[in-house]
């Protein structure tokens, strides 16, 4: 074993450099303070030349510089052309012209991404309400199913209780929830009654999404404390 | 004015505003309409480079199913590319049948179809043998003989079958293509039936993808409707939420205290949806604010929505005629960096104490953050936030919480903005479509039908 | 006057019981047993279909060292198991950030299972705008992709003859912290019928269980959760194979165990997020219990 690996406490210069501002961001849990602010500012700054240096070198270089220049291949020239107006959001005179690109962008994401959202968040999941299918997407079973219900008669028990139930629960949800967001109307009668179940479902779900959150930022926190126990002080 | 793409004011002479709108309806109108374009023929000698993208994932060809019953046609897309060996000599008769081949319909042109419809079979048949031959140009100057390279697709299947319907892909467009069938008994085969001729083609129109331009052509019709509807001055009703009764009692209670307004809209830039929802909602809360003459801040983190916001605070002071009460350091920027703000609007609340806090707009981690030290300061505080992640926080820390869609409604309801009006109530509309749709297919299902689910399929 | 301090706890205190309940099962190495789900099984059942049919795994390493404790754990894996298979693997990235996480996953899994790169798995690097790399890789690889993280020209690569689009890859799996997943199923799932699974933060895994319930996802790692169910799954099987002895008896004690510490990293997390969410329980139980009592108490008054 080598002296480094067996030192109390980390030798390697970017471990220490990553430790420090490890705990410089912590150091906002007493208050703001300089050190904060520069480990903050420092990070900005390196994500965004990070960023810019890789699309210089992985996306400009091989795609626009090889294509068009060294290899010219002219159809590149357009879509070049187009790129390049966005610049003009640097003069304030003709700021008009990036609408261009901006409007060509727009067109052709909505374009295509328009009829993919309608059919993977709209036609999918609204048949998913009533239908269960497998992953090639032909139908297997209703949601809701007699067959079902029959089931849980012949053999009750909290599985098949849960199995019958699943249906007709989760139409419940998609309806009510989406009445409790129609807002054309006044929420009087049935239609507060199905808002009033589906704001328990928003609960329900904002609980877990809650819950999923905290489970996220605390693994983020044990990531770091592994790494400054770990790595760094070598206690772990 | 700052001038931005979706200002209403014309940007000194020509706007994009109609054409940008047109070129978006058209082409999201248009495209579900179009299979993928015609492929170019291919005149390379090489194996296809570029695979047709409707094609499915090439597999080892199963053996054919056991059913009666018509079977969507099976994909096959393991073309060889060189010539095969020449078959076997004939020992049996051709076999008997209906041969078909035709263009596969709704692709880019790289796929026929092959139904085999056999009659008649000796009873010592074990099997079917398609080949598929298509002569593919060879690349190269006009003046250079070269020979064609023939693509051959064979496969043979199981005689278990009334009806055999195939799909070879990975074809080139516009090169006819000979097909032909064998029958199979053990190492026996018959002589070719006679040749059928397919000639793939592209298609302009996948009528697969009906379901989904006529969804969006209702979408996009009640989007106009209602747009226009609410722009001529009709009265589209919204219901009140929540959160928005307790806005006049919030600034009130503000005013009582005589302590301040505290107003964040939000983080993200002035082309988020919440963004503008959140300064649709500035604009009645600066009203309020001037007319009981209570202090209002508005800390921003993006510079254009700063310089928005100062406009709309400014503006709405002037409505209510109390310009004198207006205060341009009341609109101010403090940093584009996300735990920065978050820090400076803590240490505004914890400074100020403002009686009421509204948190309207996009937020992120920072959420909890600000919330949490106005909550400890005993204001009344009403968020609103579309993203769903941080509405968990805004509920557990703030009196009101205005979640997901509440908020366009809510700036539907408070703004003047027709296309935000117009837009919840096709929304609305939508809303009620789906759910007609989902209790038809519920009760279509408990009889047995599949129909309505195979509309919704996605398209091949 | 009791009740009122147990809702007004000095958040300071909160902080160091949390600290604590995350230091302490770390030094006492708490070792909890992990239960694998359906949703992570879907994923590791899918893989072990692909081999011996020649279809590549496409791993879109989609995340920065922001959310790499919860995903590059799970993104390790999914490369292990695929190498283990002998199933070729593809990984891309559609952030510049990812660029350092796929080198490092990649190498790490790829010098264990001695797995040679451009043979068994290519690094084809970074690409924008995402979905003209979602929609180009349904065309050709190698146009979206020119040349590799390694600037090897695409088009000189025996493994991206065979392996030209969606149609030879078996499985796709997006490892983000975004919202990128979601953009796969729209464009390689519902447009190409690619099979897709995600690796996303716990932030998000909410957000995708209605995919996977109209089996749009063929399955989701839900967090460090997931990825700590994932390495279970692969233990097991190369417990029953028997082939991570054999590995590690060909290595060096230092490199056995570096990479031992290395496939339980999820695990490892997993036991000290146990304790605290359990400490966090009992905070929210502590706080309503007070909060009730202090409403029955004013109720009375």
């Amino acid at each position: 074993m080598t002296a480094s690996a067996t030192a109390w406490i980390s030798t390697d210069l970017w471990v220490w450099v990553a430790a420090i501002m490890t705990l410089a961001i912590f150091s906002f849990l007493y208050r703001d303070n300089p050190l904060y602010k520069f480990a903050e500012h420092l990070f900005v700054g390196v994500s965004v030349g990070y960023a810019i240096a890789v699309s210089w070198d992985r996306v400009f270089l091989p795609k626009i510089w090889t294509g068009l220049v060294l290899h010219r291949q002219w159809s590149m020239l357009p879509p070049v052309i187009l790129g390049l107006l966005y610049i003009s959001f640097f003069f304030p005179r003709y700021t008009w012209i990036a609408r261009y690109p901006i409007s060509f962008m727009m067109g052709f994401s909505a374009g295509v991404a328009l009829p993919l959202t309608v059919v993977t968040d709209i036609f999918i999941q609204t048949r998913g309400t009533f239908y269960e299918s497998n992953a090639a997407g032909d139908p297997l079973a209703p949601i809701i199913s007699v067959a079902k219900f029959q089931e849980f008669a012949a053999h009750p028990g909290v599985l098949s209780a849960l199995n019958a139930l699943y249906g007709p629960l989760l139409l419940l949800g998609v309806v009510c929830v989406m009445l409790f967001f129609y807002f054309s109307h006044e929420q009087k009668g049935p239609l507060k009654v199905a808002g009033m179940v589906g704001m328990v479902y928003l609960m329900i779900g904002f609980g877990a999404s809650f819950g999923y959150t905290v489970m996220a930022r605390l693994s983020l926190l044990i990531g770091r404390i592994q790494f400054l126990l770990g790595e760094w002080l070598r206690v772990l | 004015m700052t001038r931005t793409l979706f200002s209403q004011q014309p940007s000194g002479g020509f706007t994009a505003q109609p054409l940008l709108w047109s070129v978006i309806l058209v082409l999201a109108l248009a495209t579900p309409l179009y299979a993928e374009a015609p492929a170019a023929t291919d005149s390379s000698a090489a194996p296809p480079a570029s695979a047709g993208s409707a094609a499915s994932p090439a597999s080892p060809p199963p053996a054919a199913p056991d059913t009666s019953a018509r079977q969507p046609a099976l994909r096959y897309s393991s073309v060889t590319p060189e010539a095969a060996a020449p078959p076997p000599m004939p020992l049996l008769p051709p076999p008997t049948g209906i041969l078909s081949a035709e263009d596969a319909p709704n692709d880019a042109g790289k796929a026929i179809l092959v139904t085999w419809r056999p009659q008649s079979a000796p009873d010592d048949l074990t099997g079917y043998r398609l080949r598929a031959e298509q002569l593919k140009p060879a690349a190269g100057k006009a003046n250079e003989e070269k020979p064609a390279t023939p693509y051959v697709f064979e496969h043979s299947w199981p005689a278990n079958q009334e009806e055999y319907r195939i799909v070879i892909e990975k074809l080139v467009p516009g090169v006819a293509v000979n097909v032909s069938v064998q029958a199979v008994a053990g190492d026996r085969y018959s002589e070719p039936s006679p040749v059928q001729i397919a000639v793939p083609k592209g298609n302009w129109f996948h009528t697969g993808k009906i379901p989904v331009g006529l969804a969006l052509a209702v979408f996009i019709g009640f989007l106009l409707i209602f747009v226009q509807k609410s722009r001529s001055g009709a009265k589209l009703f919204v219901r009140k939420i929540a959160g928005l009764e307790a806005v006049e009692d919030a600034v009130g209670r503000a005013t009582e205290m005589g302590r301040s307004i505290l107003y964040v809209p939000g983080l993200s830039s002035i082309s988020d949806v919440a963004t503008i929802a959140s300064l649709s909602i500035l604009a009645p809360v600066a009203r309020k604010a001037a007319t009981y003459a209570t202090k209002l801040i508005v800390p921003n983190r993006d510079p254009i929505v700063f310089t928005v916001a100062r406009e709309v605070v400014k503006t709405s002071f002037n409505q209510v005629g109390r310009p004198d009460l207006y205060d341009d350091n009341s609109v101010f920027f403090i940093t584009d960096s996300q735990f920065g703000f978050a820090a400076a609007v803590d240490g505004i609340i914890v400074r100020e104490r403002p009686a009421t806090n509204f948190f309207l707009g996009m937020f992120w981690a920072e959420s909890l953050v600000m919330a949490e030290t106005g909550a400890a300061t005993g204001a009344i505080q009403i968020a609103g936030t579309d993203a769903v992640n941080q509405i968990p926080f805004f509920i557990v820390s703030c009196d009101y919480t205005l979640m997901g869609e509440e908020l366009y409604a809510a700036s539907a309801y408070l703004g003047t903005e027709p296309i935000l009006l117009g837009t919840l109530k096709a929304q609305d509309a939508v809303k009620l479509l789906i759910l007609g749709v989902i209790i038809l297919g519920v009760v279509t299902s408990l009889v047995g039908s599949t129909a309505l689910f195979d509309i919704l399929r996605p398209p091949q | 006057m009791k009740l009122k301090a147990l809702l007004n706890i000095d958040r300071r205190i909160i902080y160091l019981i949390m600290l604590l309940s995350v230091i302490i099962p770390l030094v006492a190495k708490l070792d909890l047993p992990t239960k694998v789900t359906s949703e992570v099984e879907s994923i590791f059942n899918a893989i072990e279909a692909l081999q011996g049919t020649g279809k590549a795994v496409l791993i879109s390493i989609d995340y920065d060292p922001s959310t790499a404790p919860e995903l590059h754990p799970m993104s390790k894996a999914v490369m292990r198991h695929a190498m283990l298979r002998r199933i070729p693997v593809l990984g891309i990235t559609l952030l510049p950030q990812g660029i350092g996480m796929g080198v490092d996953a990649l190498g790490t899994t790829a010098r264990e299972y001695g797995a040679k790169s451009l043979e068994d798995y290519v690094f084809l690097g970074f690409q924008t705008p995402p979905l003209s790399v979602m929609l180009g890789l349904g065309e050709d690889i190698r146009r979206v992709f020119p040349e590799t993280y390694d600037k090897v020209p695409t088009d000189t690569i025996p493994l991206l003859e065979r392996i030209k689009n969606y149609d030879d890859i078996g499985l796709t799996i997006s490892i983000s912290g975004t919202s990128i997943p979601m953009s796969w199923v729209a464009t390689a799932g519902t447009r190409f019928n690619q099979p897709v699974a995600a690796g996303v933060t716990a932030v998000s895994a909410a957000d995708l269980y209605p995919f996977l319930q109209t089996n749009q996802l063929v399955g989701m790692m839900g967090g460090v959760k997931g990825g700590a169910e994932y390495e279970e799954l692969l233990d097991r099987l190369e417990a029953r194979l028997g082939t991570a002895e054999q590995r590690f008896a060909a290595m060096t004690a230092e490199d056995a165990a570096m990479y031992k510490t290395d496939r339980y990293m999820a695990r490892q997390i997993m036991n000290p997020q146990s304790i605290a969410h359990l400490t966090i329980i009992a905070f929210v139980l502590l706080g309503n219990v007070g909060y009730l009592l202090t409403e029955r108490g004013r109720k009375r008054g």
